[in-house]
């Protein structure tokens, strides 16, 4: 499988400013030193509780936030065919529309309320990055607005309406309408269906797994909703205060966990089936500040199996076997040790 | 078991410029003492409305039209049943908060933001329970431990005489006004805070003493909730009502919070009414559900029954709409909206989307009959 887009030891840090001349006294350390790779093709899951630094991941790689450190490589094809590896965190915005990436990496938002200007008509908010691109005629521009909304589900009488007129459901389909408006090869999708309901999330996800299959495009899906994210993405990344503390597939993710965050998470996700319920592992306390994070594993005060070595030295992400990539000092034990200390075995 | 509060032909109306939106359309359900019933449902069916329909705080342009809410009160240690719609505001403003509680969906528009939590939860033990930390006090100054000066505790001791047969008389009232004699219920503030600080230690908050201090900005959302749990679990309600309580909680703490609930189950409270669009909570902590669409009960049955074998369209179509710990398969989504209620499609509201439909269903709405014990189901293609 090839790669689209890796990221390298990526930072992001926001100053907090105080004292009498306002220099940086602290930062809130939103991400730590990400590594992650980011196939063609794939939908990856990118899972945490809030606060956990997913969505400035999504917005680092999109240039929404500017990161302070490390590599975001994107592997470009351009028109001609020839492939070239752009490193996207010094590219300004117009320096990326020169080489062409900017239509190719688009984001879709949370909220579809507020993510849409109120005043604009709906031809209007997708013909808005179409025109960055190119300079289209009218008649050119309404055209292919009507198939983009055909490719959504929606029809082309929608074109002179605001977004309020519009449900929730339909106006998420507006935004992902927007995000494919300029053929990218790469969408962040920030928790695209936690505003909506239930009967309608499954619309949406039906309808980004058939884009996904017809027009060949990756997936960055973020969320905290383990179930979702195990029904569309096909690999999962696991994030606790700024690391990603484990990345496998989605099937090793759920039948072998190897980190005790990953095992407390699927304890915790409540089962319609009522033969099969297991015991949980419920954490105590909650998750602690990225201001001040604790020393060696972030995990440590909160993790059941801690060791001393764990409160002193950073565990790295090592691969355990099958591409599953697991940041734990006692990652061989745990099974064992879960066995033990809870009474279930892992395994479901 | 005994029913605690049973709800029948409930109707509630909102009159709003674009016409009258038929909120709820007749409902009947009973939830009984000791058990919790889940509501589910998508958003817009009407779950909210009721619950503030039970308790009265329908917002206008709501008008609740018709029908009884039927609550089994104990009083002196007989039990009463009174009809909720029947009684004056007063009645209902003694009830909310001591019999019936609620918490809803966000703790930060729950909580006053300039207020510490120490006065926040002490309020509901002020309004509701003040006669009894009157007498409570009142023992404690007639104790010979008691060493306050004479002329001091013989007024201290006059007014928490008067406190314990009516908190709110106007002796009281006007000693507030006056400067000097405005301190007499410094002594009953200190019993409030000492009886939050106890609960809100009962609901695993570390350092209570340092939390009621605090301000709820110091607080995290898990937190939040647990005080807003408080607050309603003050005065030992008979009935919490959880209005979408852990929708916006990340799982961990979401867990943390069920787990809770379930544990004050047995001790504090009698019942919960839990109302989500989550079917996993609900599976995990009701003993009881009810499925509402559109201002209507679908089904309502035991938990086991509902989940291994749905009967109604409905609920049948919203199980293989969610993804499931063990669904496999793609998601199958519910064809079409949910209706607009200002018009609602006539006979049964579900008609236009049933992959069931008869003509019987277009023309009369069915009603609630028994498929199973305890299972009841409101469909012309089941019965």
């Amino acid at each position: 499988m090839e790669k689209l887009i890796e990221l390298k030891n990526l930072y992001k840090h926001y100053p907090i400013l105080g004292g009498i001349l306002r220099h940086q006294i602290n930062a809130v350390k939103a991400l730590d030193g990400i590594d992650l790779d980011i196939m063609k093709g794939e939908c990856l899951g990118l899972v945490g509780e809030s606060g956990c630094g997913k969505t400035t991941t999504g917005k680092a790689i999109v240039k929404l936030h500017e990161a302070t450190k490390g590599e975001i490589l994107f592997h470009n094809k351009n028109k001609a065919g020839k492939e070239s590896v752009i490193d996207v965190v010094p590219l300004t915005n117009r320096k990326m529309k020169q080489k062409g990436i900017r239509g190719k990496l688009q984001m879709v938002f949370q909220d579809p309320t507020t993510s849409m200007n109120p005043r604009m008509l709906i031809k209007n908010i997708i013909a808005e990055p179409i025109n960055e691109q190119v300079k289209l005629s009218s008649r050119e521009m309404e055209s292919r607005i009507k198939k983009l909304l055909d490719t959504v589900g929606l029809g082309g009488q929608h074109l002179l309406r605001y977004p309020h007129e519009f449900s929730g459901g339909q106006r998420q389909r507006l935004a992902i309408a927007r995000a494919i408006a300029t053929n990218p090869d790469f969408i962040v999708l920030d928790e695209p269906t936690s505003a909506l309901d239930v009967s309608v999330q499954a619309q949406i996800l039906n309808l980004l797994k058939e884009l996904q299959d017809k027009l060949g495009m990756t997936y960055l899906f973020v969320t905290h909703h383990l179930l979702v994210v195990k029904y569309i993405s096909s690999r999962i990344a696991v994030m606790y205060l700024g690391k990603i503390v484990e990345v496998a597939q989605t099937k090793d993710l759920f039948e072998n966990p190897m980190h005790p965050y990953t095992l407390a998470l699927l304890s915790a996700i409540p089962n319609t089936n009522i033969d099969k319920r297991s015991k949980r592992i419920v954490l105590e306390g909650d998750v602690p500040s990225p201001l001040n994070p604790p020393a060696g594993c972030r995990f440590h005060p909160r993790c059941p199996f801690a060791i001393d070595r764990c409160r002193t030295e950073i565990p790295k992400l090592e691969d355990v076997g099958n591409g599953q990539l697991t940041a734990c000092h006692r990652k061989e034990d745990v099974a064992k040790l879960v066995k033990d200390t809870f009474g279930f075995s892992m395994k479901r | 078991m005994s029913t605690l509060i049973e709800i029948k032909d409930l109707v509630t109306n909102f009159y709003t410029y674009e016409g009258v939106v038929k909120a709820l359309n007749k409902i009947s359900l009973e939830v009984k003492k000791g058990s919790t019933f889940g509501l589910v449902g998508e958003s817009g069916c009407g779950k909210s409305v009721l619950v503030r329909s039970i308790m009265r705080i329908v917002q206008s342009p709501g008008v609740i039209e018709g029908g009884q809410v039927l609550f089994h009160k104990k009083k002196n240690g007989k039990e009463v049943v009174v009809d909720l719609l029947q009684q004056s505001e007063e009645y209902m403003r003694s009830i909310r908060g001591s019999d019936i509680s609620m918490i809803f969906q966000e703790p930060n528009a729950a909580l006053n933001p300039i207020l510490s939590i120490g006065y926040q939860v002490s309020e509901s033990f002020l309004f509701h329970v003040a006669e009894e930390m009157c007498e409570k006090i009142l023992d404690e100054l007639n104790s010979p431990n008691d060493h306050t000066f004479f002329p001091i505790k013989q007024f201290l001791k006059y007014t928490y005489r008067v406190g314990s047969s009516d908190s709110k008389a106007f002796v009281l009232k006007l000693f507030k006004k006056i400067p000097f004699l405005k301190k007499w219920d410094k002594r009953l503030k200190k019993e409030a805070l000492k009886r939050s600080v106890e609960i809100i230690d009962k609901l695993h908050v570390p350092d209570p003493e340092q939390t009621v201090k605090s301000y709820p900005h110091n607080l995290s959302g898990g937190m939040k909730q647990r005080i807003v749990i408080a607050m309603a679990l003050a005065c030992n309600p008979d009935l919490l009502i959880a209005d979408e309580a852990t929708s916006n909680l990340d799982v961990t703490v979401q867990a943390q919070i069920l787990e809770l609930l379930n544990e004050l189950k047995k001790e504090v409270i009698s019942s919960i009414l839990l109302i989500t669009h989550d079917l996993g909570v609900v599976a995990e902590t009701c003993e009881r559900v009810g499925v509402m669409y559109a201002g209507s009960l679908c089904e309502v049955g035991d938990v086991n029954e509902i989940f291994k074998d749905p009967k109604h369209p409905y609920t049948k179509a919203l199980l293989r709409s969610v993804p499931l710990f063990s669904n496999e398969g793609k998601l199958e989504s519910i064809e079409g909206t949910v209706p607009n209620l200002v018009n609602p499609p006539t006979g049964c509201r579900f008609h236009p989307r049933c992959s069931l439909v008869m003509e019987q269903c277009k023309q009369e709405a069915p009603e609630l009959k028994e498929v199973g014990p305890n299972h009841t189901v409101a469909c012309f293609a089941v019965n």
